[in-house]
């Protein structure tokens, strides 16, 4: 137990470098606290801001908009992409649009969205499923389609139907891949919401940090790239976590 | 041993239309959405002043064009996205070469990039603004910032992918260590560092453009903000368009670069 | 009766815009409680051949007949065991085994038994809870033998079934195999390019010839079987065999790698 919180220890020890040199570089005066404050002004500020009712909000709406946004991608998405390697007419049909959405920028319909939606979170969550849709359903449906034929023909061989192939092989066959590709949708996520509530500015961590920003705080607009950073990053690691459960048979590379 | 093709449970057979017909079918869809567009706008099936005809916002296109606007706020965007590429290519792909091969820099870059991957880069944003003014230069730093990660990552992988035996018969046949890097590892794990930033390269894009609408000016981005706050729907769907031809044709021409680049590789097949 | 009845089988498919024709009238036949081989070179098609048989591929002409009746589809009466294995990586070495027990709607009862009987035959014990990931090739396979032999098909396809294991595991499977094939004599074709593995097991050997594939010739191998030492192979009735099939595969084998390397550059074959 000791020997692995030291090993992790040694493994994440340039981060503790960085926030060093980044105090260090601060404190000497070699860069001036007015463009990067102190690592430690910052950590105070974070904390400080904890204690805020409105600041605390702001991370409640960045939280549930991301959630809401990613599952709901994450729900069509797999939905759709399984549809799609399934039935040739579903793929047919859909192809296309998707070949269209494909490079079309999330990012570039915001004002468009704008108008017809207003600013709010309704607004915010859209750009997150419109931008977090597409990549799933694409994972999902060359994930079904790349199974390993060989699975598929000994489950048809020992008398499993074609209709229940889907749910009986393709999917659990497929899952690894899908997953990846939804933990990369989970960041793609973050993502947008950050850049929606940049955008529009209505409230969330996004928006906190721009004002911030503009108004001078630049500690606060610190405390805030530093909050949203630690979100994202203890969200990637939880979903690590609960899918190394479910992925428990696969093999190490 | 070919693979057998596909089983004869789930037929996937085409149709039987020439094979021509299937070629050109993505052109076909385009055309058949934009007429359905064009007449659900004239007949106000879908709302005229939200969503214009694509014969309007074609002139309005025109019209950019021609005042040379278009231009301007186009070209802006593509040298920003292609500067902050070539940027993050030349510091990402050294350091991704770097990382994988020197236990030193594995060391301190690690925990660095799992930590640096879920963060959402565009959150910096107001830092480099604060640290490099509204112009180009922050644009198209954080531009780069976000697209150098990804391109580490994918050349060290590739560089570790690199099949030992290759090296070990250079080594055999004389070759010396930096020798070995440029002749054998580099070419070796060229076309999934290649594959690498064709991934980030609508990343370069989304992110420029998010910039630009996010501090205005002259680019795509600003274009689009400007059209949405004027509620000037033709120019707005311009620069959406406008945007996404960007970026697509961009990746068409870095996939038929690909293709000319790696002719000796075996992904590239023959008789197309 | 035949068990397998191929006739006049040819097999076209497309590949990269070229019509590519695999097999090209077939003619063969398994009679009941056979252990047929079928040796050729690679891309000869007679893994192809197999999978027709199997019911996962239709053929372009002719006609496969099981128990004189066409094949429609695969079905659990021609268990099949590739040369991948193909164990489902999510389920145990127990859960594989007992799929097309569930499949068939076997009470549990049943599939536990079965399952144990399979798991001791196989040597396996105490690993039923493991997944495939944790198992060695040969450990694999053995699996996979198990996991088609669990709900008892008459016939059993096999296509090179031992080809992805190191030359030791190889010869001990075979060794395997014969032992099973000896107590429960199910009627088996067995595809490989392996020529002392044909000969080893089977009662009938049939050479195919280069793509497109078509039967060359046919070897009886039945007099010098039964078989149960290990110095079998050394004898020189074996030799004499397998030297007579070598005869035949000699020059199908020069003539594949040419049809593949011109493949490969994609220069027309004409």
């Amino acid at each position: 137990m000791i020997e692995k919180i030291r090993a992790d220890f040694v493994r994440n020890f340039p981060v503790i470098i960085v926030a060093l040199c980044w105090e260090a570089a601060v404190r000497c005066g070699a860069v001036s606290s007015d463009v990067l404050p102190a690592f430690s002004t910052v950590a105070a500020t974070v904390l400080k801001l904890l204690t805020s009712s409105d600041f605390l909000f702001d991370i409640w709406i960045s939280l549930y908009q991301t959630a809401i946004g990613f599952m709901i991608a994450v729900f069509f998405g797999i939905a759709v992409g399984t549809a799609m390697a399934r039935l040739r007419t579903v793929e047919l049909a859909l192809s296309s649009l998707l070949t269209l959405w494909y490079p079309v920028p999330v990012v570039a319909l915001f004002p468009l969205l704008a108008l017809e939606l207003k600013l709010g979170d309704r607004l915010q969550i859209t750009m997150i499923v419109l931008g977090s849709v597409l990549p799933v359903i694409v994972t999902t449906f060359n994930a079904a389609r790349g199974v390993d034929h060989y699975l598929i023909w000994s489950a048809l061989n020992m008398g499993t139907s074609p209709r229940r192939v889907l749910r009986k092989i393709v999917i659990p066959a497929a899952l690894p891949e899908i997953l990846s590709g939804v933990r990369i949708t989970l960041a793609l996520s973050f993502v947008l919401m950050v850049a929606s509530q940049q955008l529009g500015a209505t409230g969330g961590l996004g928006s906190f940090t721009l004002l911030a920003g503009e108004n001078g705080f630049y500690s606060g607009m610190f405390a805030g790239v530093l909050v949203v950073a630690l979100i994202g990053f203890i969200a990637d690691r939880l979903y690590m976590t609960a899918i190394r459960y479910v992925l428990r048979w696969q093999e190490r590379p | 041993m070919t693979v057998p093709n596909a089983p004869a449970v789930s037929a996937r057979n085409r149709p039987p239309l020439p094979r021509a017909f299937w070629r050109y079918q993505p052109v076909y869809s385009v055309l058949i959405a934009l007429v359905a567009w064009e007449l659900s706008s004239r007949f106000a099936l879908i709302n005229p002043y939200f969503f214009p005809e694509p014969s309007k916002i074609a002139v309005t296109a025109l019209d950019l064009t021609l005042t040379g606007e278009l231009l301007t706020h186009s070209g802006a965007t593509f040298l920003r996205a292609i500067v902050a590429l070539g940027l993050s290519i030349a510091a990402g792909v050294p350091l991704g070469i770097l990382v994988a091969r020197v236990r030193a820099f594995r060391w301190f870059f690690d925990p660095l990039i799992s930590f640096g991957f879920p963060i959402p880069k565009i959150t910096l944003w107001p830092i480099f603004v604060l640290w490099f003014g509204f112009h180009d230069v922050s644009k198209i730093l954080l531009t780069a910032f976000a697209c150098v990660l990804p391109i580490l990552s994918a050349t060290q992988l590739a560089t570790l992918d690199v099949d030992k035996y290759l090296l070990w018969s250079a080594r055999n046949m004389g070759t010396g260590e930096y020798k070995l890097l440029w002749k054998v590892i580099f070419h070796a794990a060229f076309p999934n560092i290649l594959t690498g930033i064709q991934t980030v390269l609508p990343v370069a894009f989304i992110v420029t453009v998010l910039t630009e609408m996010l501090s205005g000016g002259v680019g795509l981005g600003a274009m689009i903000m400007m059209a949405g706050q004027l509620a000037d729907m033709p120019t707005l769907f311009v620069g959406i368009i406008v945007a996404s031809l960007l970026g697509y044709c961009t990746m068409r021409a870095v996939e038929f670069l690909r293709r000319r680049l790696l002719v000796w590789h075996e992904e590239t097949a023959t008789h197309q | 009766m035949d068990k397998i009845a191929a006739r006049n089988v040819t097999k076209r498919f497309v590949e990269r815009n070229r019509e590519i024709t695999a097999l090209s009238n077939v003619n063969l036949s398994v009679k009941d409680k056979e252990f047929v081989a079928i040796v050729g070179p690679s891309g000869c098609g007679k893994s192809t051949l197999l999978y027709i048989v199997g019911g996962f591929l239709e053929l372009s002409e002719g006609q496969i007949l099981v128990n004189d009746r066409p094949v429609k589809g695969p079905g659990p009466d021609r268990g099949i065991v590739f040369q991948h294995f193909a164990l489902f990586p999510w389920l145990t070495v127990k859960q594989n085994i007992v799929y097309g027990l569930e499949e068939r709607g076997d009470p549990i009862g049943e599939r536990e038994r079965i399952a144990a009987d399979l798991i001791k035959l196989i040597g396996l014990v105490g690993f039923e809870h493991v997944y495939p990931r944790q198992l060695s090739g040969g450990m694999k396979q053995r699996v996979a033998i198990a996991r088609t032999l669990a709900f008892d098909p008459e016939i059993l396809l096999m296509d090179e079934p031992f080809g992805a294991l190191d030359a030791q595991t190889r010869v001990m499977m075979q060794e395997e195999l014969n032992r099973i094939w000896n107590r429960s004599k199910k009627t088996v074709l067995f595809v490989t390019h392996d020529v002392h593995e044909a000969v080893s097991l089977a009662d009938r050997v049939f050479v195919m010839t280069a793509r497109p594939g078509r039967i060359k010739t046919l070897v009886e191998t039945s007099e010098i079987r039964p078989w149960d030492n290990v110095g079998f192979r050394e004898t020189p009735e074996f030799s004499r065999k397998v030297n007579e099939i070598w005869e035949y595969l000699r020059e199908e084998v020069t003539a594949a790698e040419r049809i593949e390397s011109v493949a490969a550059s994609g220069v027309s074959d004409d």
